[in-house]
């Protein structure tokens, strides 16, 4: 028997990206809306950022470290070196990414 | 006069301007994080201080081993390790030849090094260089080697 909580939990992940997604990922063909942060960070003592993406797990299949990817974010497009791939078990993403 | 610990802290930091890869960006107890125009650079603590009485009468001759720390500060995608090891050279070249702090020769000993990097929207690395260096001063008058 189906979980009837798993389409409900898939469709509010489908609403919140639509919702909050701010930036557009492209990789490999696929293209999707998702939620871009670029958070501020200092780690050993230099200003830096944590630049990640969360988005659908299902818009970029297969997607991995090492992978170039696109990001469109305030009309400005930048690209990334993916350097970590968090799937949170949910159906939503988490790409942690570096300066290409 | 400035304590022995600025003294020697401000002697390291002259030698180690002007360096080919972090050339002036040399800082010494930087308290807030480095911005991308300070990097590379390099950042100079004075640390722990062992001291010893050697005399008995009053005032004493004390002899001191401080511990001076110079990190190598780097921010890049690529090579980020051999940056810190190349700064890490050229510190060591620039110390190898002693200081003069109020005009005593010290000689900077290496003891240690380490290694630590991070992950981010760009890879920052710190190469840390331990020195003790041995000086010797009155105790009422710290600021005067001998």
């Amino acid at each position: 028997m189906d979980n009837p909580f798993a389409a409900i939990e898939s469709a509010l992940n489908g609403v919140s990206v639509a919702a909050f997604g701010n930036a557009t990922l492209a990789w490999d063909g696929h293209v999707a809306s998702g939620v871009f942060s670029r958070d501020y960070a200092d780690p050993l003592g230099m200003v830096n950022n944590q630049p990640n993406f969360r988005c659908l797990a299902e818009d970029f299949p297969d997607i991995a470290a090492g992978e170039t990817v696109s990001v469109e974010y305030q009309a400005a497009l930048v690209e990334y070196t993916v350097r970590g791939v968090e799937p949170d078990g949910t159906g939503l993403l988490r790409l942690v990414m570096e300066a290409a | 006069m400035a304590h022995a610990h600025t003294l020697i802290r401000d002697a390291v930091a002259t030698a180690l301007t002007g360096l080919a890869t972090t050339g002036a960006r040399v800082f010494a107890n930087r308290l807030y994080p480095l911005a991308d125009a300070d990097l590379p650079g390099l950042r100079i603590y004075t640390d722990q201080d062992a001291v010893e009485a050697d005399t008995i009468h009053t005032p004493h001759v004390q002899s001191h081993a401080l511990a001076v720390q110079v990190e190598c500060c780097a921010k890049a995608n690529a090579s980020l390790d051999d940056t810190c090891d190349q700064m890490a050279l050229e510190v060591e070249e620039a110390l190898a030849a002693g200081l003069t702090v109020g005009g005593i020769w010290l000689q900077p000993v290496l003891t240690a090094s380490g290694y630590q990097d991070e992950p981010g929207g760009t890879a920052v690395g710190v190469k840390r260089l331990d020195f003790t260096l041995a000086y010797t001063v009155m105790n009422n008058a710290p600021d005067t080697l001998i």
